[in-house]
């Protein structure tokens, strides 16, 4: 057992209770008892689903849940509902799941409001800011900001910092509708966040990434990191393209539209990393992290390159990660099939079927493990990227992004890609195409998990970083679980709460997946402190193992409280 | 299987063999057989039968709709049926044919097979084992009752297995991939002897997805029971169980003939081809007979007590015909399965249609054209016609619309939302539906807009731009006739000259020739827009700005881009795609052909991004994009090929498609050279790209008098066309929709000459005009674009307007003719940015739109594809239709119109007022 307790970089600690219930005022004043316990679907549809469903809407990380897995530092990350989810028409089973009605508890005013355009991504933001900060007044939490960067000790409730899970998050008017400013809170007690809100309008979401940072230092919150984009195409605002991610929900959104990163984008990064604010009339420096989770490929290149022309110097940080075992030249080499498509409304994407990279030797079954060649995940050009700017790699423990799959049909293992991005990788092979094909037909995924794919991950990422930077990786891997973020998590490690669990796996896979993945892939040793057997030296390893699961996090988080200064 | 004869080897083996696969799934079996029993009585529901999750989701998700609602659906299918699925399940009978099998005497038996493409059918392996046993048979149709009970005339038509056989074999075996499926693909002769047509019998579509039925559905068998009049089992049959390869369904007291369509009662889709019975048995393995006793040789099927049916899946056929290899000779049978069977492009899976028939009309369909003359524009080759429709604003019968589609539209294929990102509440309201008819297309719109869900509905046929309809375009005549220089298959001769002759002394020319500036008359409009013409970097241009240009997005909606040196470096050919052959690439295809004014989209381009001719030697070279400098862009213009060619636009929903898609992907300026008459949908992708901030400049049309659409709607840019006197051009449109005006008449632009040589010729439009003040755009909102952060989307393309309007020159015209005045993009640039509150809504105050009606449309169609001043009721037949109107549309043209009386010498006559027509059709 970890002497520190754990830390964990993307977690959802209190989304599922909150949209519970939409609250018509603001601030909330729902009991806080209701808002730190299990979320349960209580409806007869349960009976319905299957089981990997059940695990994704089952509650993976509820406050009270950090508290039995001894969560000593995270980062809570919120993510407004975006409009892809709540498609009950054509959004496929899980859309019509969620807005069924019989998802009980599920408030479905939340999922009406979002659909009809009725309220803005910032104000569901702030509103569930809102949640963190009375938990943090009531002592349930700690929230962490640079103005006291101190951690709470007394090892009774945790330590968690704010983050921001896509852009639209800044977008300040009304959902899908991007001339009307949401101009819907009502103020039963105002603070920091809701006067900006109501009072500062703004359509730039550079200028509106500058005010909320600034609200939340008003109340002694701080944002700690910023992922550019999400699960979705946000026609109002687009940042980045996104990676497409959501093979649950059908919905023009899900499909990645555009290329690379988007002038407004290259704004909110500016803004972000030269962030300012105003305390006690001294300009403090306060600059916002950017996550590359979500974002395309060709995103994330145009990112690095961004920042090499501007000369940016903040870490680089991937939260919540799976790697595609690949470098970027072996990822186009293994591109097995591409078509295009047009979606009904005629926007054009490309289906592209890249076969997964094997993880490690493992005899009869060795195909199973391999890792999961969507591009959402990091190639190793990226993994170099966060390394060298001395940034952390929070590791998913959604088994779905670790790579881990049963029997992995064409269907499953397909994704789509940007057009426009797909002809910038893959030039000729563009030229090649011929009429698009209609879309193809939903099919479900099952997928199984296993701690060995976690170790996979993790294994790949310290091999690249040995290979192509003189960092020690293990140094910059952490766990970024994306619990309560609709994953489906590790079978050893459903929730939060068993964390202890994730450890003592972890201690027992490890080198095992350590020899696989050299035989595979060949190598140094990637754990090298061994006795003299040959084995892994058990101290060494408990080490590095409490490092990931805490220490890493750790050290990040208090030199992002001191400005990576 | 002739009647009562004794069961032969294969009947037997097959029996058996479905009796394992039973006995294998009796637990099931009997959990299911119970809960059956439990529905019939009443106290368990149908949705509750199966244990399968995934499956009863899947079928819930088809029913569409609320998920209680579709609940309810399904729980009711038992008893209640929905006439739409009757009728798919009639329309699915026509497909189904008696298979005649010959032996070397005669008549050797009887199967049952179905069409599952135009040319190919499906029956059993054991029906047909090989190819030489298909060769002998015929596939008959027709062989049922007629509705007063007498014998219909049967249509016989010969099989081709030389053409396509595909075949599993009905025994497993390890060394035959996918045997034991039991079926057989084979082509039929598209013409018998008589020459009737099998197109007439359609053909059913097999649809591999899940959740077509679920365990305690009711089946249905369409079939030729032993060789008898084509019948459909309506009995209470249910399916039992499914297993890898088949499904079980409950017995009807005949074993179903080889080779039936079973179809889910709930879904009319097609689940199984049934392939066999299965016996009841006792202990011992011995069958039984309906008296109890064991079968004896010699007795029949009518003896056997069957206890169910065993039919293949579907998706087991599928997958086998994907997989099994073919012989070159078949692959293009096989192709054109694939083509028949794939389904409608839709996302989701709830719309799709599942039995989808071929036109039963007899008349083959024409093939469109490329040109417009002849061309068969309201249905493709497949019997498909489109629609827009606009619901109703009243959200019950929205809601009811969307329950309910599919049985108040018949033959609906597919509907979606026009823009289904959009918030906007017209936009909401508009539907695309793809409909399987021979009918009048407006018939159908008029059946489809009289139901109350609906305000409006338009067939989406192909139409003339205003460039086509007034038969003028770029190369307009410098005070001569069009054919001096430029010829109908699209080539052009210089015409300086003329130009020279007739311009010198304007005030353009002779500014532009001011201090001597040899060869400047060729670059007039610059003088005239008011930027300068210069070897240097723009003075006015930052760093940033550039930058910013760099990265900004221009899109060109036209017919595509060529390879003409003028334009070749300023295309961004990483981005275009083609809206009309929905292929990847926005090439001007028709700049291959001998087409019409080809070449359309390279013209307009090159007032953007024209660089360099590349033959130096013909010193024809001039007048570049404004926004390039020392030969090089600023910015790469993105091309999307939306019209087939400057003279048609194929179908409204590719603009559309092509617009979205620009918005989407967020473009920053889009321009379109040329209009049509106004649509709904039209009007809804106006108002999404105003409502996201893409400026939008379009020309404001050509010689048609009024304003086209898109440039007529309040969220577009309209742009007029001036001469080098900054007086309008004689065939600019003109009205109040006109923002601005700019260069139009006499504009230097590439070309080819009769030898396909590049040359630069004088030519006009209001298309010349509109790309100038889309260039001025982006420099606009390069400059401006960090301070336009803080606006609406909406209000930069207002803010955009307003600096426009204010630093026009003032032109020598009426107000509310043509625009402000004429760009000035210097002024343009130097005019201050309007604070946000300023700024008005360009839809505030404008009434909610209020579609004509369907007559008036019609009427209005024709009008408008039909060259002015030759349509006349009765004769009013477009190039571009060739339904005959309908009587609506002939009510709607016959209000419009004059008849003046007869004389002692001549007759009557009828003549419309098109122009009346079309202006209150335009609203202008």
């Amino acid at each position: 057992m970890a002497a520190t307790g754990f830390f964990d970089f993307h977690l959802h600690p209190v989304f599922k209770k909150f949209i519970c219930k939409y609250e018509d005022t603001y601030p909330s004043t729902r009991p806080l008892a209701d808002l730190t316990g299990q979320f349960e679907l209580t409806s007869h549809i349960v009976r319905l689903l299957d089981k990997e469903l059940l695990h994704i809407l089952g509650s993976q990380s509820c406050v009270d849940q950090l508290d039995e897995g001894h969560l000593a530092l995270g980062v809570a990350a919120i993510a407004p509902i975006e409009r892809l989810f709540t498609n009950k028409d054509d959004g496929g089973l899980f859309g019509k799941i969620l807005n069924s009605g019989l998802t009980k508890p599920l408030d479905l005013t939340y999922m009406n409001r979002v659909r009809e355009g009725q309220v803005s991504y910032y104000q569901l933001l702030i509103r569930e800011i809102n949640i963190y900060k009375r938990l943090h007044d009531d002592g349930r939490l700690h929230m962490l900001n640079r103005q006291s960067p101190a951690f709470d000790t007394s090892r009774s409730k945790s330590n968690l910092a704010l983050s921001l899970e896509g852009g639209h998050g800044l977008c300040r008017t009304l959902i899908g509708n991007p001339g009307q400013a949401d101009t819907s809170l009502i103020v039963t007690s105002a603070d920091s966040l809701s006067d900006d809100f109501t009072a500062q309008f703004t359509s730039n979401p550079a200028q509106s990434l500058q005010q909320l940072q600034q609200a939340l230092w008003d109340q002694k919150l701080d944002l700690c990191y910023l992922v550019l984009t999400h699960l979705s195409h946000i026609d109002e605002q687009p940042l980045a393209t996104h990676a497409y991610g959501m093979k649950m929900i059908k919905d023009v959104s899900s499909y990645p539209m555009g290329n690379g990163l988007y002038l407004k984008g290259r704004q909110v990064i500016d803004a972000a990393y030269t962030l300012e604010v105003n305390v006690k009339g001294t300009k403090t420096p306060a600059p916002v992290l950017i996550d590359v989770k979500h974002m395309s490929l060709k995103s994330r290149l145009d990112f690095y390159s961004y920042r090499r022309e501007k000369g940016y110097q903040l870490p680089i940080i991937a939260s919540h990660v799976g790697v595609t075992g690949y470098s970027l030249s072996a990822w186009k080499e293994a591109l097995d099939e591409a078509n295009p498509m047009r979606l009904p409304s005629g926007e054009p994407v490309v289906t592209i079927n890249v076969q997964r990279k094997t993880a490690g030797s493992w005899g009869v079954i060795n195909k199973e493990f391999t890792y999961n060649a969507w591009s959402v995940n990091l190639m190793d050009e990226d993994i170099e990227a966060v390394l060298q700017s001395d940034g952390l790699i929070g590791v998913s423990l959604d088994v779905r992004i670790l790579g881990w799959h049963d029997i992995l049909t064409k269907d499953e293992q397909e994704e789509y890609m940007s057009a426009e991005e797909f002809r910038f990788f893959f030039p000729e092979r563009f030229q090649q195409f011929g009429l698009p094909a209609p879309e193809s037909k939903f099919m479900p995924t099952r997928e199984e998990r296993h701690p060995l794919a976690l170790c996979f991950n993790l294994l790949h990422i310290v091999s690249v970083g040995n290979i192509r930077t003189d960092k020690d990786p293990w140094l910059q891997i952490c766990i970024g679980s994306d619990y309560d973020g609709l994953i489906n998590p590790v079978i050893n490690c459903r929730s939060v709460s068993q964390l202890p669990e994730l450890e003592s796996n972890l201690i027992r896979w490890l080198p095992i997946a350590e020899r696989a993945y050299r035989e595979e892939n060949g190598g140094g040793p990637l754990l090298t402190v061994r006795d003299q057997q040959g084995e892994v030296d058990m101290t060494y390893l408990k080490g590095i193992v409490q490092n990931v699961l805490y220490a890493n996090g750790e050290r990040f988080m208090k030199r992002w409280l001191t400005n990576f200064s | 299987m002739t009647q009562s004869l004794p069961l032969d080897q294969t009947t037997l083996y097959l029996a058996d063999k479905a009796a394992s696969n039973y006995a294998a799934h009796s637990d099931e079996i009997n959990k299911i057989i119970n809960r059956i029993t439990e529905n019939r009585n009443g106290v368990r529901s149908l949705t509750d039968i199966t244990d399968d999750k995934t499956r009863l989701l899947r079928r819930v998700a088809r029913e569409g709709g609320a998920l209680e609602q579709a609940l309810e659906r399904i729980n009711g299918v038992p008893d209640f049926q929905d006439m739409a699925i009757l009728r798919k399940i009639v329309r699915a009978s026509t497909s189904v044919c008696r298979i005649v099998l010959r032996g070397r005497s005669g008549i050797s038996g009887y199967g049952t097979g179905c069409l599952i493409a135009p040319n190919v059918l499906i029956t059993n392996n054991h029906v047909f084992p090989d190819a030489d046993t298909a060769s002998r048979a015929t596939a008959q149709f027709n062989y049922e009752l007629g509705d007063n009970g007498q014998i219909l005339t049967p249509v016989s038509f010969r099989l081709r297995p030389d053409l396509f056989f595909l075949t599993s074999p009905y025994t497993q075996r390890d060394d035959v991939p996918f045997s034991g499926r039991d079926f057989t693909l084979v082509a039929v002769e598209p013409t018998n002897t008589d020459g009737a047509l099998l197109s007439q019998f359609g053909f059913v579509r097999l649809d591999q997805t899940l959740g077509k039925i679920i365990e305690g559905e009711n089946c249905v068998v369409i079939q030729h029971p032993k060789g008898d009049y084509k019948k459909a089992v309506l009995k209470d049959i249910r399916l039992i169980t499914i297993t890898d390869n088949f499904i079980i369904y409950e017995a009807d007291t005949l074993p179903g003939s080889s080779g039936s369509l079973v179809l889910g009662l709930g879904t009319a889709d097609v689940v199984a081809l049934h392939h066999s019975a299965v016996p009841r048995k006792n202990a011992e393995g011995q069958w039984l007979r309906k008296d109890g006793k064991v079968r004896q040789p010699g007795d029949s099927d009518d003896d056997i007590d069957w206890i169910g049916n065993e039919g293949v899946r579907v998706s087991c056929i599928v997958e086998a015909f994907n997989e099994l290899s073919i012989p070159d000779s078949m692959q293009p049978y096989k192709a054109k399965i694939l083509e028949a069977q794939a389904p409608p492009p839709v996302v989701g899976t709830t719309s799709s249609t599942p039995v989808t028939l071929a036109p039963t009309s007899s008349a083959a369909p024409a093939e469109t054209l490329p040109l417009p003359v002849n061309a068969a524009p309201a249905r493709t080759a497949t019997g498909l016609l489109y629609f827009e429709v606009l619901l109703t604003d009243q959200p019950a019968l929205q809601a009811d619309w969307d329950l309910r589609a599919n049985q108040l539209v018949p033959g609906l294929i597919d509907q979606i939302p026009l823009l289904p990102t959009s918030l906007n509440s017209f936009a909401r309201r508009m539907r695309y539906l793809t409909v399987k008819s021979t009918d009048n297309p407006w018939s159908v719109a008029a059946t489809i807009e009289g139901l109350p869900q609906v305000d409006s509905c338009r067939p989406d046929l192909q139409s003339l731009t205003d460039i086509g309809r007034s038969g003028t375009e770029s190369v307009a005549p410098i005070h001569d006739t069009e054919s001096a220089f430029v010829f109908n298959n699209g080539t052009a001769e210089p015409n300086e000259d003329k130009f020279l002759g007739n311009w010198s002394k304007s005030v353009q020319v002779k500014a532009a020739l001011k201090g001597g500036k040899s060869g400047h008359q060729r670059w007039w409009n610059w003088y005239a827009v008011n930027w300068p013409v210069s070897d240097q970097p723009q003075p006015g241009l930052s760093k940033p700005e550039r930058e910013r240009l760099a990265q900004m997005r221009l899109v060109q909606m036209d017919t595509g881009y060529s390879d003409h040196s003028k334009v070749a470096h300023g295309y961004n050919t990483d981005l275009d795609f083609d809206f009309i052959d929905m292929d990847q690439e926005a090439v001007d295809e028709k700049a291959f052909f001998g087409f019409k004014f080809p070449y359309h989209g390279t013209r307009t381009a090159s007032l953007v991004v024209g660089g360099s001719l590349a033959d130096t030697s013909t010193l024809l070279d001039g007048n570049s994009g404004l926004l390039v400098e020392n030969g090089k862009p600023l910015t790469r213009l993105i091309p999307y090929r939306i019209a087939q060619s400057v003279i048609l636009i194929g179908r409204g929903k590719q603009v559309v498609d092509g617009v979205n898609y620009a918005v989407r992907s967020g473009a920053d300026v889009l321009f379109m050279c040329m209009g049509s008459y106004p649509r709904p949908m039209l009007e809804a992708i106006a108002r999404e790209a105003y409502e996201k901030g893409v400026i939008w400049a379009c020309a404001a049309g050509n010689e048609v008098g009024f304003v086209v659409a898109p440039a007529l709607y309040p969220g577009t840019i309209a742009v007029a066309a001036t001469n080098p006197n900054d007086l309008p051009w004689s065939g600019s449109s003109h009205g109040p929709a006109v923002d601005i005006a700019a260069p139009g008449e006499d504009v230097y632009v590439p070309f080819l000459d009769n030898k396909k040589r590049e040359v630069m010729v004088y030519g006009s439009g209001t298309s010349y005009a509109t790309p100038q003040v889309a260039a001025a755009a982006m420099l606009w909102k390069a400059r401006h674009y960090d301070k336009l952060g803080q606006y609406l989307p909406w209000q930069v393309v207002e803010a955009f307007r307003t600096a426009l309007i204010k630093s026009a020159r003032k032109g020598q015209w009426a107000v509310n003719t043509y625009g402000a005045g004429i760009l000035d993009i210097t002024g343009l640039l130097a005019q201050p940015l309007a604070a946000p509150a300023t700024l008005k809504h360009a839809y505030t105050n404008q009434p909610e739109a209020r579609p004509h009606g369907v007559g008036i449309a019609e009427a209005a169609h024709v009008t408008w594809n039909t060259a002015p001043d030759t349509s006349t009721p009765g004769a009013a037949e477009s190039a571009l239709t060739t339904a005959p109107l309908t009587q609506r549309g002939r009510q709607a043209l016959n209000a419009f119109s004059v008849t003046t009386p007869a004389s002692a010498q001549e007759s009557s006559s009828t003549v419309t007022d098109s122009d009346a027509l079309l202006r209150y059709f335009f609203n202008q």
